[in-house]
């Protein structure tokens, strides 16, 4: 059985309290906190964002005092290298053509299209991915 | 290996974190699991944490899983280090305790 998975509202809540970190400790909270919300209820799950965004201008201080945590490996999910701000949502809208003349809009900066597809049209023959 | 860097400052829920950890220190917990072995309310305890591993005394790392495979992305793991272990130890030996300790959780029943 999965666990239940994290409310959209709950993680736009712990990401806003990354938000307030300090640049290069940002993006780790930020999957540290969502991965977090998995497996609780909901009711929990409002709980502990509420919890994590109140302290995050403590954890901004904390993190300021002892210095940058040591970082020795990087993160594993393949959604990592998603821009901080298409994580919140706030994607870079641009409208293109297929090869065909369909019109689509993609994000700029992490290539989701607006169907909700990470990546835009990896699929496409010719892509980098189709090699 | 020397130590440069300052202790941290002992407070009651530091303590309380730092005690969870020690139970078992050979074990790995998430932020949800220490803030719930300590009674801490959840989501409360990364600061806390931010300063032990800014100290050296926790280190952190990602779980190791697929996160397709498990349906649910990959958690940061915290433990205390070898030299955190014992400084730790000696911490809270010498801690401030006051005489009645606020009960941040139930105190467990003496069988």
């Amino acid at each position: 059985m999965t666990a239940p998975a994290a409310d959209p509202w709950c993680c736009r809540v712990v990401e806003l309290a990354a938000w307030v970190l300090p640049t290069e400790q940002r993006h780790r909270y930020a999957l540290e906190f969502i991965a977090e919300l998995y497996g609780m209820p909901r009711s929990q799950q409002i709980r502990h964002s509420v919890h994590v965004l109140s302290q995050a201008w403590a954890l901004r201080a904390a993190l300021a005092e002892t210095g940058p945590a040591p970082t020795q490996e990087k993160t594993m999910t393949v959604e990592t290298s998603r821009p901080f701000r298409c994580l919140l949502s706030f994607h870079r809208w641009r409208w293109a053509s297929t090869e065909d003349g369909d019109r689509y809009e993609y994000c700029v900066r992490c290539g989701r299209d607006k169907t909700g597809t990470v990546g835009g049209n990896f699929w496409k023959p010719g892509s980098v991915w189709a090699r | 290996m020397v130590e440069t860097r300052r202790r941290p400052r002992m407070t009651i829920p530091t303590q309380l974190v730092l005690r969870a950890l020690l139970d078992d220190p050979a074990r790995e917990l998430y932020g949800v699991e220490i803030g719930a072995a300590a009674g801490l309310p959840s989501g409360t305890v990364h600061p806390i944490l931010a300063r032990l591993e800014g100290v050296r005394w926790l280190e952190s790392r990602w779980e190791d899983i697929d996160p397709r495979v498990e349906g649910r992305p990959a958690r940061r793991y915290y433990r205390l280090t070898a030299g955190g272990l014992d400084s730790a130890r000696a911490a809270l030996a010498t801690a401030y305790r006051p005489a009645h300790t606020p009960r941040f959780r139930p105190v467990p029943q003496q069988t």
